[in-house]
């Protein structure tokens, strides 16, 4: 869960940063509260929802396809789907006018990439003991934006009663 | 034997004969003395989103956009020196519907609200006692302060109702929380300041937001070449609007309060394929100076892109034609007051186009502001300036009710029997880069008294204080007095100085 969590936190949390300056005008602190724990309550739903996705794909596949180094795949395709994501959000403008001469490369690099980067973590150990290291010390990151999402989930709640 | 009363005479006589209008017990006073025996009168107050009152024949424009209403016109009182409270939607609306300055309501911002003492001070609550209240609004802006009202409104069309699309969802899955849940779901999927905070969902609404565009493209195209009528992600036909307008007015109970505020003329302008190209002229509006808040319009484009807001102006005229006709035909007309306005004005000069800017000059301002009461059957022309804020004390009035303590308008010239202060001030402001709770730091106000009009900027550095315009001598502001007038700028700024201490305490 660290591993797919930390880049949707990551992201969200610096767009409302980013953010926060312009929401300070319009809205009280209640409302900022309130404000904020969507966003976060998003976060956590994306980063359920994709981890629910590879439970699953564990589940169906083989073992030895996804089962056996589950946290570095995972973990190693998460991130390389939002760094994807993270790009389109910075060219989304120029994506949507693209013809299919560009959009189906496009799809290819992208399904590519993710083949790559599955082909190296289950052919290198070294890799894939990386990414564990790497994602045990995200741990301590995801228990506390577990901590902030079930704050935000609480307040959603409080203020739709 | 000579006559004894010349030609020369008789034309004297009859130039002064809409004294006597004035004089003898006329339609408006029969209507005001029966309103209260009778009840309270249906009202419907018909709201044309950025229709500045510039671009009209009835006030002067040379382009014939608005036919329709020239001819509701000569039923209906013409208020010639009539203002917005803002420079855009919220607030703009906020201030027709609380009968307050923005500065008091502080729904200062794009998509903001008003402070909640206002959430049940407002027309809807104004009319009380038994009377029908229903509301729509294509502009989801307008909406957001709507639903505000909700309490005081028995119909609350929303806007989806009468859009082909409209893909809000804070709304729908978060409906109590929605003035906090908007701005987030604003964020999560569509952050219009920033990107978007949800990675991958994000990513699944535009696709899919995409593909439902591409589909009312191909489906009404044809009708609108320019595009469908549309704002912030909903599109909409402006002619459903109407026709449900149409339909609600016989049937809704008596007495009945009805808001309806169209988007058209507000951009883009996107009319129907018929109205494109209607006037061909060679019409140049007066050069003005390029303004310090230029968004960089050569005047070439600001006049290709007025053109367009003419015609657009026009399909809305002829939607309110349809209306007109239609409450004629079912008799709607004869018993209720109609109340014909604009949130704010549009612009097209000066290096700006639209209304999202600091500027406070007349175009944006000078709205138009028709109402014709039962039975009314001529015109009547009506110069003293007022303001959007007067119409809540004058509905009050019209309908019976106490006119309320808290207002800042007033009861307008035609409904009081005293005449209006010659020397009172209107007021407009601009404060989106304000906090709505704090100090008002950030701000454009323009304030008009006599025939004088101070636009104030405040916390725009580079920019000079304030400009001053005589308008009954320069309506097109181009002189600025507030060098060679000195006494009178400063008078008027330290008016709107006392205002804001008095806000910002």
């Amino acid at each position: 869960m660290a591993g797919i969590a930390f880049p949707i936190h990551v992201w969200a949390i610096v767009i409302i940063l980013i953010t926060f300056p312009s929401w300070l005008l319009r809205l009280s602190m209640g409302e900022l509260v309130g404000a904020i724990s969507y966003p976060l309550v998003d976060a956590l739903l994306e980063s359920s929802i994709l981890l629910l996705g590879f439970v699953i794909l564990a589940f169906i596949l083989p073992g030895k396809w996804l089962a056996d180094k589950f946290v570095a795949l995972s973990s190693a395709l998460a991130w390389l789907m939002a760094a994807w994501a993270v790009l389109v959000q910075f060219i989304y403008v120029r994506i949507v006018q693209w013809g299919p001469e560009k959009m189906i490369p496009g799809s290819l690099l992208v399904v590519f990439s993710l083949g790559l980067v599955y082909w190296l973590v289950q052919r290198y150990d070294q890799l894939g003991n990386l990414i564990k290291r790497l994602v045990q010390g995200l741990m301590v990151l995801a228990y506390l934006y577990l901590i902030f999402d079930m704050l935000g989930l609480v307040v959603v709640v409080v203020r739709n009663l | 034997m000579s006559p004894s009363i010349t030609r020369r005479d008789f034309l004297k006589l009859t130039s002064l004969l809409p004294l006597l209008y004035l004089h003898m017990p006329s339609e408006k006073a029969e209507f005001l003395s029966s309103s209260h025996d009778s009840g309270q009168p249906n009202v419907l107050v018909f709201v044309f989103d950025a229709l500045s009152a510039r671009n009209m024949p009835i006030y002067g424009y040379s382009r014939n956009t608005t036919p329709n209403l020239a001819r509701f016109a000569e039923r209906a009182s013409i208020y010639h020196s009539h203002h917005a409270g803002g420079n855009f939607t919220t607030p703009g609306t906020a201030s027709l519907l609380t009968g307050v300055y923005p500065w008091t309501h502080r729904a200062i911002h794009l998509y903001g609200s008003v402070l909640d003492p206002f959430r049940n001070r407002n027309i809807f609550s104004t009319y009380s006692g038994t009377g029908y209240k229903y509301a729509y609004t294509h502009n989801p802006q307008a909406e957001l302060l709507l639903q505000q009202f909700q309490a005081d409104v028995d119909l609350l069309k929303h806007t989806r109702e009468l859009a082909i699309y409209d893909p809000e969802y804070s709304d729908r899955i978060f409906a109590s929380d929605h003035n906090v849940s908007f701005w987030s779901e604003q964020l999560i999927l569509r952050g219009n300041d920033t990107k978007p905070s949800s990675l991958f969902g994000n990513l699944l609404f535009r696709t899919s937001r995409l593909s439902e565009i591409k589909k009312i493209a191909s489906e009404y195209g044809r009708q609108y070449p320019r595009g469908v009528p549309n704002l912030d992600d909903v599109y909409f036909i402006p002619e459903d609007a109407i026709n449900w307008l149409i339909h609600e007015l016989p049937a809704s109970r008596k007495p009945s309060l009805g808001y309806m505020h169209i988007l058209p003329p507000h951009g883009p302008y996107d009319p129907r394929k018929d109205f494109i190209g209607i006037f061909h002229d060679d019409f140049k509006p007066t050069s003005k100076p390029t303004s310090q808040f230029t968004q960089g319009f050569s005047d070439d484009s600001a006049n290709e892109n007025r053109l367009q807001y003419d015609e657009y102006l026009a399909y809305a005229d002829e939607e309110f034609g349809r209306l007109l006709d239609a409450m004629i035909q079912q008799g709607t007309l004869d018993n209720t007051i109609v109340i014909v306005t604009a949130d704010h004005g549009e612009l097209f000069e000066r290096g700006i186009v639209g209304h999202v800017t600091p500027v406070l000059y007349e175009p944006l301002l000078h709205i138009p502001l028709l109402i014709s009461i039962p039975g009314q059957t001529q015109r009547q022309d009506m110069y003293p300036l007022t303001s959007c804020v007067d119409i809540l004390p004058t509905l009050a009035k019209l309908t019976g009710q106490p006119v309320p303590e808290w207002g800042e308008g007033e009861v307008l010239p035609g409904f009081r029997a005293d005449p209006i202060q010659s020397d009172r001030s209107v007021y407009a402001v601009d404060a989106k880069s304000s906090p709505k709770h704090g100090p008002l730091n950030k701000l454009s106000v323009a304030v008009m008294k006599e025939n004088y009009k101070l636009i104030y900027y405040r916390g725009y550095p580079g920019i000079p204080g304030s400009e001053l315009f005589d308008l009954s001598n320069d309506p097109e502001e181009l002189q600025d007095l507030s060098s060679s007038k000195p006494t009178i700028a400063a008078d008027l700024q330290q008016e709107i100085e006392q205002r804001l201490r008095l806000t910002n305490s």
